[in-house]
Parts: C-alpha cells; sequence; structure tokens
C-alpha cells in the first residue's frame, strides 16, 4: 500500500523513534499545528473560539478543501491544476446570472459544464499532447478569465444573485454548529479517500506520479487516467465555487482567484508531494483548516495587508518545509 | 512433364524443430540518421533461452523494444506462433504473451511489491475496489516459486535490494503467464549473489517452457544460460550461432570486430588478446 513502508525497527535516541512513529501517522504533526493554532488563537484573543466560530471555520474551509482536492490529486501524478480557482469564480458567476431564468438546480447543473469542459481540455493537453500540466493550466486560466470577461459584458441586464438554496448550504449551519455543507462534503470526501486508497485508479495516479515511464511500460493507459483527472479536476473546482458562492452570498466573476495558492498549499501542507506519487486527502483537508484558522489569526493581530500577506507565505513555507523533514526522512 | 511423388519425410540432416514462437524478420529502425537496427530477423523457441549479444549501441534494447511495444519499427514482420502480428504498444505485446524485464528497473519505487507486480491490471473485488489481499497473496504464491526468501510484501520496493526488486520485476512478467520473456540486462544492477539468484530463477523459467531472449554484457551469463547466440554489431546481426559450437573467444571476437569466426583472421584474433 501507498505510503504505508512498514517501520523497520526503530534505533537511536528518542527523537529517532519519534520520527519514525510520525512518519507512519503523518495526520498527527497536522493535527496538533492545527490545535496549537487555535489555542494561540484564543490567547491573542480570549472569547473568539466558540461554536460559531468553528461552523464558521469550517465553512470556508470546505470549498478550499475541494479546491485543495483538485491539487492533491493531479500532484499526485506529478502535475497541477491551476485553473481550478477561475473555473470555480466562472462556475460561481455562471450560476449567479442563469439562475433566474432557470431556476437554482438547472442553473448550478449549467454552471459545471464549462467547468467540465476547462477540465477536459486541460487533460486532453497534459494526457494526449504532453503540454506541461503548469503551462496547460495556467494558460487555460487566462483563455477562462478572458471568456468571463467577454460574458459578464454581454450579461450585464440579467444581473447576479446567488440563490437561497445555495446560500443556506453554503452559508448556513444546522443546529448552529453543523455547517450545511458537511451534507455534501462528507459524501465527497470519503469518496475521494476512498478512491485513492481502493481503487484502481486511485492506485494509478499514484502510479503514473511515480514512475511514468514504468506505468506506461506495463500497460496503463496513462492519456486517458490523465484526461478523466483534469476533467474530474475541472467538476470538482467548479463545484467549489457553487459552495463558496453560497458562504459569501454573492458572485463575481473573480470571487474564488484569492484561492488559488492556498488550494495548491493546503495539499503541500498536508504531505502530498509536488513531486508526484506521495501523498492523500486526509492531509489536505487538515491543511485546508489549517490555512482558515492561519487566516484569521492573522486577521485577528490587525497587521497591515502587507505584512499579512509576508507572514501568510512565509508560514506555508515553513511549515511545508519542516513537515516534509519530519515525514520523508528514512 | 509429371512430378515424382515424393514421400512425406521428416528425415533431414538437422533434428526437427518446433516452429519458431517469434520471428522477427527483416527488422529496420533509425532515429534521424542512425540506423539502430538496420534489417535484422531472429527467432525464438519454446523453452530456449536466445542470447543477444554486442557492444554499447549496437541495437540490443532497441530490437528488443520492437517486440515489446516500446518502439514501433519502421518496417519489418513480426510472427508469434507462425501468426504476423502487429505490436504498437506494450498491451498488443502483453497480449501476444510478451513479457519484457527492462535495463532500467521499471518499477513504482513508492508502491508495494503487490501493487507492481498488478500495476495496470489491478485485481478488484465486489464494488470495485482494489482487493489488496488477493494481490498480496498471488504475489506470495509466485514469491514462493521465484525467491522464497522474500518477504518485504508491504514494503514500498524502493526500499528493497537490486535482487529482490528484479524479482518483483520478474515475478510482473510471469504473473500474466508470459509465453515470451524479455531480459535486458536483468542481472546489470546487482551483486553477485543476486545474479546467481536471477540465474537460477532463468533457468527455471526456460525449464517451464517459457522462449526467452537475454540481453546481457556478462559473457559467462550468456554461456552459462543460452541456447543459442546472436551477435549483433551497429544495427546488423553478425550471426546466430549454437552455444555448444562456440567457444568465448570466437563470440567475443564477433562483438568486437562484427565478423564471423571463419572471416577473422588469425593476426585479428591474435591481436584481440
Ligand atoms: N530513442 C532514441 N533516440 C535516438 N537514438 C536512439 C534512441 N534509442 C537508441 N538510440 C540509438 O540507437 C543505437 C542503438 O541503441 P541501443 O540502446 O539499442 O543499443 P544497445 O545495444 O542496447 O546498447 P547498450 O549495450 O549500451 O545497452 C544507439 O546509437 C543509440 O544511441
Ligand atoms: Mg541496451
Amino acid at each position: 500500500m501507498t505510503g504505508s513502508a512498514t517501520a523497520v525497527e526503530p534505533r537511536g535516541g528518542p527523537l529517532v523513534v519519534a520520527r519514525v512513529w510520525l512518519r507512519d501517522r503523518p495526520l498527527v504533526p497536522l493535527l496538533l499545528l492545527l490545535a496549537g493554532l487555535v489555542a494561540l488563537l484564543e490567547v491573542v484573543q480570549p472569547g473568539i473560539v466558540s461554536v460559531n466560530w468553528v461552523a464558521s471555520t469550517m465553512r470556508f474551509a470546505i470549498p478550499l478543501a475541494i479546491l485543495a482536492a483538485c491539487q492533491t490529486m493531479t500532484m499526485l501524478t506529478g502535475g497541477i491544476d491551476l485553473s481550478v480557482a477561475v473555473v470555480a469564480s466562472m462556475s460561481a458567476y455562471v450560476m449567479a446570472t442563469t439562475q433566474s431564468d432557470i431556476g437554482w438546480l438547472a442553473a448550478s447543473l449549467v454552471a459545471l459544464v464549462p467547468a467540465g469542459v476547462v477540465g477536459l481540455v486541460n487533460g486532453i493537453g497534459v494526457g494526449l499532447f504532453r503540454v506541461h500540466p503548469l503551462i496547460m493550466t495556467i494558460s487555460m486560466s487566462l483563455v477562462v478569465s478572458g471568456a468571463v470577461n467577454v460574458y459578464a459584458r454581454s450579461n450585464i441586464t440579467g444581473g447576479t444573485r446567488v440563490p437561497s438554496e445555495i446560500t443556506d448550504l453554503g452559508g448556513q449551519s444546522l443546529l448552529g454548529f453543523l455547517p450545511n455543507s458537511l451534507i455534501v462534503f462528507i459524501p465527497l470526501a470519503a469518496l475521494i479517500l476512498v478512491a485513492l486508497r481502493r481503487s484502481g485508479y486511485g492506485r494509478l495516479l499514484y502510479a503514473v506520479g511515480d514512475n511514468e515511464v514504468a506505468s506506461r511500460l506495463a500497460g496503463v493507459r496513462v492519456g486517458r487516467v490523465l484526461v478523466v483527472l483534469y476533467l474530474i479536476s475541472g467538476l470538482l473546482a467548479g463545484f467549489a465555487g457553487l459552495i463558496y458562492a453560497g458562504v459569501i452570498g454573492s458572485a463575481t466573476g473573480r470571487l474564488v482567484d484569492p484561492f488559488l495558492l492556498p488550494s495548491v498549499a493546503a495539499a503541500v501542507i498536508g504531505g502530498t508531494s509536488i513531486f508526484g506519487g506521495r501523498g492523500g486527502y486526509a492531509g489536505s483537508i487538515v491543511g485546508a483548516l489549517i490555512l482558515t484558522v492561519l487566516v484569521t489569526f492573522l486577521n485577528v493581530m490587525q497587521a497591515p495587508e502587507a505584512v499579512r500577506q509576508i507572514l501568510f507565505g512565509a508560514i506555508i513555507l515553513a511549515v511545508a518545509a519542516t513537515y516534509t523533514r519530519i515525514t520523508e526522512g528514512s | 512433364m509429371t512430378a515424382i511423388p515424393q514421400p512425406e519425410t521428416h528425415a533431414t540432416s538437422t533434428p526437427p524443430r518446433t516452429a519458431p514462437i517469434v520471428a522477427m524478420n527483416d527488422i529496420r529502425v533509425s532515429f534521424g540518421g542512425v540506423h539502430a537496427v538496420d534489417g535484422v530477423s531472429i527467432d525464438l523457441h519454446e523453452g530456449e533461452v536466445v542470447g543477444l549479444v554486442g557492444g554499447n549501441g549496437a541495437g540490443k534494447s532497441t530490437l528488443m523494444k520492437v517486440l515489446s511495444g516500446a518502439q514501433v519499427p519502421d518496417s519489418g514482420e513480426i510472427r508469434i506462433n507462425g501468426q504476423r502480428v502487429t505490436i504498437h504498444n506494450p498491451r498488443d505485446a502483453r497480449a501476444h504473451g510478451i513479457e519484457t524485464i527492462y535495463q532500467t528497473l521499471a518499477l513504482a519505487d513508492n508502491l508495494d511489491a503487490p501493487s507492481n507486480v498488478f500495476l495496470g491490471r489491478e485485481l478488484v473485488g465486489g464494488l470495485g475496489t482494489l482487493d489488496d489481499a488477493a494481490m498480496e497473496s498471488a504475489t506470495r504464491e509466485l514469491m514462493e516459486r521465484l525467491n522464497p526468501r522474500f518477504k518485504n510484501f508491504k514494503a514500498a520496493v524502493a526500499s528493497l535490494s537490486g535482487g529482490q526488486r528484479q524479482s518483483v520485476a520478474i515475478a510482473r512478467a510471469i504473473q500474466f503467464n508470459a509465453q515470451i520473456l524479455i531480459m535486458d540486462e536483468p542481472t546489470a544492477a546487482l551483486g553477485p549473489a543476486e545474479t546467481a539468484q536471477v540465474r537460477e530463477l532463468i533457468r527455471q523459467l526456460k525449464a517451464d517452457g517459457l522462449g526467452i531472449f537475454l540481453i546481457s554484457h556478462d559473457i559467462h551469463d550468456v554461456f552459462d544460460l543460452s541456447d543459442r547466440i546472436s551477435v549483433m554489431h551497429q544495427g546488423e546481426i553478425v550471426g546466430t550461432v549454437e552455444r555448444a559450437g562456440v567457444t568465448t573467444d570466437q563470440v567475443l571476437a564477433m562483438i568486437i570486430l562484427g565478423k564471423k569466426p571463419d572471416e577473422v583472421t588469425s593476426e585479428e584474433l591474435a591481436a584481440l588478446h
């Protein structure tokens, strides 16, 4: 099984023992970090951590965690999907501009169509024409941004509104502390976790990222695996956009754009290697929570925007570097 | 004019051979101006090991890539059990019972042995989920036969020794009932004990009736294991000889000079030593 290399009898000091123990339980340090951040937040701003706060943190973290799924899966194959943020924005915007004519459900489904198309084009570029995923998905981002602009200009009359069904799903909580979006996120996350660990397709994602040539020689249809992967990534990105529109309660053509780097960072912090073949989705979910709490923390500190940006970047770097050292050593 | 009816007879001077399981005829591959394989014909029979030798860049790997589907030839014909076939990719080759152990070990390092053995052909149970238990027990069964000392079924293959990794590669090949095995430098990355182990494995696979193309730079490997030896030089076959009918010096002369033993002058032979 992937990443479950059984530890050799640890020898040496307690530090080595701790490292081996952590290497086999990669989620533990992440959960500790998350708990530490929450505790620190409570120290800096006593009383902030409440049931309400937990619910709101989860509501923001869920769309980020879905975008992080796109990065996790593409990174497992040694790729990346930098189009997820603009695709998410596009879907949110398309939904918000069409819902008055066709209703919220049809509008949501219609909004996923261009997301799927973008994913498919990414997949064909990366999987069949061997374009580097970075180039492919950045280029598609530009194309999508342009297309959304054109669409926005041709659509001034319609106006945008996020329907109450979507704001209920994204922005409301059951009994005041269970975000409604968990209803869709829990099954989705479970499906992704099981698919990565227990399905033949999931195993192939790891294999392709691990040694693409070996996979090809073993008869794996690598191109097809990648086309399907980027298609899934596009659809998930679109879905994340709809949920986030529900969290915020409005939609513009750039709504989700600031989530691009955090989506990559959540996967990296969560222990997925950008070089492929290593990692998993559980870490990315915790990564998304950590980043969401971190943003709150920096907001609470009331530092100027520039300082917050610098800190955000520096902390992500530090966590990713430390975590890789802890969990990769051998 | 009427032909005199001939009695059907197999009485020939050489003992009758079964039809070859592989016959490659007039295969050509060039890369730009380089004729890597230049009109090569070679064949292989059931239970036979054919050693393929030649200097660096002679075209051995390229020729075998044509058979394993990793390289599409410019021209030439491949027959498997007498049937003309087209092999465009590794899946086509596999469909004809051809499996390859590559010169550079083609394993997914972060996956364990069973996942590598079943790479691309994973076993699934109910609900379409991976049946890791079944893949592991099948791998254990194979290893029982191939390499009984192999015990690391749950570790990433990156942590295995060269010999163990080679066992995994070979297990993958025979798991899918290979009839024809291509081994490109199977012992190049191995120590002496592991080399002995792989040699033993090759003998056993041969006894099981597999036809094996063995590429090796180790002339002793080749003499130890092959029934026939084909020598390549600059993209062409210098000659194919019965192992029993030649000496290592004669084969070395063919490799280095690119000539058949009877074309080599005594001065040339002396210059080799
Ligand atoms: N993909 C390729 N592109 C260009 N040239 C190639 C390619 N593959 C092989 N060649 C060239 O074809 C010739 C034959 O190479 P090949 O790898 O078949 O030799 P070889 O007999 O296996 O050598 P070695 O014993 O070193 O493995 C060499 O000149 C090599 O440089
Ligand atoms: Mg070679």
